[in-house]
């Protein structure tokens, strides 16, 4: 949320105008740490007031620390509310795009008449005021996290993969070929058949996944890691696993395994997740 | 069904600077052969995790207004067609872009474009078939996004009908226009609560005239003004409504819908201000 220069109908601590300010001898502070990893933006809240009429209103419960975070490019716009001025939320990387921006306030929790906060610039005189429910009473510099997505969100990486039905016998182990522009994936005709099958349900995908996206990018990754290419430097896949490796910036020291999970975007936690789903809407 | 696909960014971005020398291609609906000399081995068309039966999803309008435009129930199909879809997925221009220029296509044309010519047309192909612009009111201009973001945002899977909000959105273009092109009709629970009060009151939100149109700028006004100074969407669900009630009665008294305007009883004055003598 910007805060564009404006008058409010009541002292805002925190606010300026014409280099005056609404209350002065007292400050609000707000420290907002923001932290990420692969699936979600973690916010640490530390918020801090020392005006007493302030301190009051939030010790009586009749106003809140609040975090307005808002991503113009995802219709994401939430209030985080707490009474206490320390606390974390988490937001879903799923959620957010590009520029997010965080409003640290203290807001009223409730109509509070005859409202004066002590400090207020002298030309508010004696005057009292209605405040409503969720009007501002402090407010702190906005500010803006620039969440980047270092992964192509749309593109299928099973796109570097083909998965074919195969001359084994059934029971035979699944056979892969490195050397097209796709990694090839053969399976007996049984599997391939009951992949198929399996294709329709959006819980047995992230199985499937696992069972064999998963290994099939293990072994892919090693390849790409080692610092001989085998000659396959030139071929589409991959090219295409290079750049996403390197756009996770995970360091040298990544192993295969975490790497590919990273690429599938923790393959494991989603199938788990489907199933238990799954499995409440059976009970 | 078939795949999904979307386009490289690079390719997005050449249709979009070409739009008004290729008018005429999207207006006799060749815009494709156009599209196939961008694509190439070096960018080429991206394979999404998405399928879809294009044929069965989307009806073209059989009206200039309301329900004929079909806009309610093509939202709710695109919306099932695509309900994994993320909110970062759905923020992403190249894949409204693609559906727009290849499966799509002639619904695009059919509903936003018709006889459109000229400036007009150059206007509107690159409003519809692109997102226009970074943030939101982008993506609420381009056909297929503000669709399937219409009917996200008023999806409510705890509902008898999930799709009830979505279909009072999109019974009139203002309500679309005034709150989701808004900051405040981001917040699911603003919109939804600004969406059931309008349907408490068909009397003033379901008419065919102007007077609808004004109330819902109005109402939006409303909001923005009081979101200069608090938020909303911190109100308890009552304060919220009893602030759209006086908001409304607000409203009517500008337009002159009602003879005793509400000044009197409105406890919803922007300022709030009484001084003792």
């Amino acid at each position: 949320m910007r805060i564009n220069e404006r008058c409010y109908p009541h002292p805002v601590l925190g606010h300026a105008s014409d280099g005056q300010e609404d209350v002065s001898g007292s400050m609000f502070q707000a420290s907002i740490e923001v932290g990420f990893d692969q699936t979600a933006v973690f916010f640490d809240v530390h918020m801090r007031v020392n005006n007493p009429t302030i301190q009051k209103l939030l010790s009586e419960q009749k106003a809140e620390f609040v975090v307005h975070v808002e991503c113009g490019q995802t219709f994401y716009r939430r209030a985080e509310r707490s009474a206490e001025g320390s606390w974390r939320f988490v937001v879903s990387k799923d959620l957010v795009n590009g520029g997010v921006e965080v409003l640290p306030v203290i807001c009223a929790r409730g109509r509070i008449d005859g409202y004066q906060v002590e400090g207020a610039h002298a030309d508010f005189g004696d005057a009292s005021f209605a405040i409503e429910e969720g009007d501002f009473l402090a407010i702190g510099d906005p500010f803006e996290v620039d969440v980047d997505v270092t992964f192509d969100v749309l593109q299928k990486v099973s796109s570097i993969m083909e998965l074919q039905r195969g001359e084994q016998p059934d029971g035979h182990p699944m056979e892969v070929d490195f050397n097209g522009d796709r990694i090839i994936v053969r399976v007996s005709s049984t599997d391939f058949a009951n992949f198929r099958l399996c294709e329709n349900n959006v819980a047995m995908q992230e199985v499937a996944v696992c069972m064999l996206s998963l290994p099939v990018l293990i072994e892919a990754v090693q390849k790409v890691v080692a610092t001989d290419d085998e000659g396959l430097g030139a071929l589409r896949w991959y090219k295409v696993l290079r750049a996403k490796i390197d756009d996770l910036g995970l360091g040298a020291g990544a192993e295969s395994l975490e790497i590919a999970q990273h690429i599938l975007e923790s393959p494991l936690r989603r199938a788990f997740a489907m199933l238990a789903q799954q499995l409440e809407n059976l009970e | 069904m078939s795949v999904v696909h979307c386009f490289p960014k690079k390719v997005c971005i050449t249709l979009q600077r070409c739009v008004a020398e290729n008018a005429s291609f999207y207006r006799d609906g060749t815009i494709e052969s156009k599209v196939d000399q961008l694509l190439n081995d070096a960018t080429p068309l991206i394979e999404t995790q998405f399928k879809l039966d294009a044929v069965r999803v989307l009806d073209p309008p059989t009206g200039n207004s309301g329900d004929s435009l079909g806009d309610a129930e093509n939202a709710i199909r695109l919306h099932r067609a695509f309900s994994t879809l993320t909110p970062l997925q759905a923020s992403d221009e190249r894949l409204w872009v693609w559906l727009c220029h290849i499966p799509f296509r002639d619904y695009v044309l059919q509903r936003h474009v018709g006889d459109l010519s000229g400036e007009k047309l150059v206007k509107k192909i690159r409003s519809r078939f692109f997102v226009d612009g970074r943030d939101s009111r982008a993506l609420m201009r381009n056909a297929l996004a503000r669709l399937w973001w219409g009917a996200s945002l008023t999806f409510d899977e705890r509902a008898g009908d999930p799709y009830e909000l979505t279909r009072i959105l999109f019974f009139r273009q203002e309500t679309v226009k005034n709150l989701l092109e808004n900051n405040f009709g981001r917040s699911r629970r603003v919109l939804t609560t600004v969406l059931r009060f309008f349907d408490q009151k068909p009397e003033f939100f379901r008419d065919s005239g102007g007077t609808t149109k004004k109330v819902v700028i109005g109402l939006a006004k409303e909001c923005n003004a009081r979101g200069g100074f608090g938020l909303l969407d911190t109100m308890s669900d009552r304060r919220l409504q009893q602030f759209l009630e006086a908001s409304l009665v607000r409203v009517l008294g500008a337009l002159g819908v009602y003879d005793d305007d509400a000044s009197a009883d409105d406890d919803d004055e922007p300022i709030n201000f009484s001084s003792p003598q």
